[in-house]
């Protein structure tokens, strides 16, 4: 008696067995490695009420599904690339779940950037030249390549720069990848002077205007122009511009002594006589 | 007669502008300062930092890093659950967001959760004005729930690209170097 009764369970369960087994539907051209966007998903089965997602490493990738004569095919929605890594293929049905686990790669990496951090992105002529480069690639997926042999998918150098003022890119044609050296200060003061009879006036020019390396100095550096006539001390100033800054000095029938002035540099006396 | 036309008159135009004003009002998004991050909020995890660059972040900087790390992760794991681009963008790059979006059909409920309990982060470059940071993250424990309550664990490496954009740390670029279960 008790012989028949698992007899009887086990008559009823091959049938249950054989109907869950059915109603999976059996991915034909099963892989480990799924590359994308080539790769689809070819599923037999009768049953096509089927509902089927992907997920890659960081989010779900819509498929679109359409069906065949004897079950359905699965492609990717968007032809682009995924964060490559580990990826779960879910087939749903209802309550019943089907999951594989895959390995997602791209076709290709796309458009691969090749990134140039510079740090500070300003340096002064006056100060440390010095500068840190941090650099790696990217392909258009945002999967980090790894693109340096010896220390694997980042790279890191410190040089001096060039004492040459100007604006430069790190990276040709990429205005974002811009840093600037800038003129330190002027190391020496040349000042000419004229006197203009009709306006009664000395136009006192300082300049050209450089660095310790030849860089002009930049735009806006203010020069003092500090003159006296033997009893009264003036001050006046201006901005250098493209090197040069001028001031306009009333004679009044005086003559003056002047120095030109740039923070702690100082130039030679020079004597303004109205002819 | 006059006066009950100038009463019409003023409760049209007091209408009209209260209306005008209805429509005008501003249904955007709040400015980012404004918005409480409940995700971010509920999201811990253990983390790690060892510090291997050349020039070393100070204290300070590696406190911002270790909390917006975490926000990060909760963001990603928000991302992995419901394809909501959106909701984590302040912890993304404009690039990274841009990529994330060519698979955005809508949000979406994959019924699989992501739990990332650890983290070992080897910073691996710091830029000296403290906007790059590059790292691997080893070690990174996940649990993955099915809607079926099962749960899969793994142990996964990570190599990752942040920068410091617009008063947050922000993922740039992600690579899965390994992938494996967790005994």
């Amino acid at each position: 008696m008790k012989n028949l009764f698992f007899l009887f369970v086990l008559m009823l369960s091959v049938p249950a067995c054989k109907l869950k087994d059915a109603n999976i539907p059996v991915w034909i051209n099963e892989s480990n490695v799924v590359t994308l966007p080539r790769d689809s998903f070819f599923f037999k089965t009768k049953n096509k009420n089927w509902d089927a997602s992907l997920l890659s490493f960081t989010q779900p990738i819509p498929l679109s599904f359409r069906e065949t004569n004897d079950g359905f095919v699965l492609t990717l929605k968007s032809k682009t690339g995924v964060i490559e890594g580990p990826g779960l293929l879910r087939l749903s049905n209802g309550k019943q779940q089907v999951y594989y686990e895959l390995n997602l790669r791209n076709e290709s990496f796309g458009f691969i950037s090749h990134k140039d951090y510079r740090s500070p992105k300003t340096v002064n002529t006056d100060s440390s030249r010095q500068q840190q480069r941090i650099v790696h690639s990217i392909d258009q997926w945002r999967n980090i390549i790894s693109a340096y042999p010896t220390s694997g998918y980042f790279a890191e150098d410190r040089f001096t720069l060039q004492p040459v003022a100007g604006v430069f890119y790190a990276q040709k044609e990429k205005p974002i990848s811009a840093f600037y050296i800038q003129p330190g200060s002027a190391i020496s003061i040349t000042v000419h002077s004229i006197y203009h009879a009709a306006e009664n006036i000395f136009v006192v020019t300082a300049g050209e205007l450089k660095d310790e390396y030849n860089n002009i100095v930049a735009n806006g550096t203010v020069v003092v122009f500090l003159y006296n006539d033997g009893e009264i001390n003036y001050r006046m100033e201006a901005f250098a511009v493209n090197g040069f800054a001028t001031v306009k000095i009333p004679a009044l029938n005086k003559n003056y002594i002047l120095t030109a002035n740039v923070n702690q540099t100082v130039s030679s006396p020079v004597q303004l006589n109205a002819r | 007669m006059i006066r009950i036309l100038f009463i019409l008159f003023i409760v049209l135009l007091a209408a009209f502008l209260f209306l005008q004003g209805s429509l005008n009002e501003r249904n955007g998004e709040k400015p980012a300062f404004l918005v409480h991050d409940y995700i971010a909020g509920a999201h811990h995890t253990n983390m790690e930092i060892k510090v291997h660059s050349e020039f070393k972040p100070d204290s300070f900087q590696l406190a911002v890093l270790k909390k917006e790390y975490s926000n990060i992760w909760a963001h990603l794991n928000h991302l992995y659950e419901t394809n909501d681009v959106e909701t984590g963008k302040e912890y993304y790059t404009e690039d990274w967001f841009k990529q994330m979006v060519h698979h955005y059909s809508g949000v979406t409920s994959t019924g699989i959760s992501r739990i990332d309990e650890q983290h070992e982060l080897h910073i691996q470059n710091w830029a000296w004005d403290a906007l790059v940071c590059t790292a691997i993250d080893s070690n990174v424990v996940l649990h993955y729930q099915y809607p079926d309550k099962t749960i899969r664990t793994r142990k996964v490496s990570l190599a990752v690209v942040l920068l410091y954009q617009g008063d947050h740390w922000r993922i740039d670029a992600l690579k899965v170097i390994e992938d494996k279960p967790s005994k």
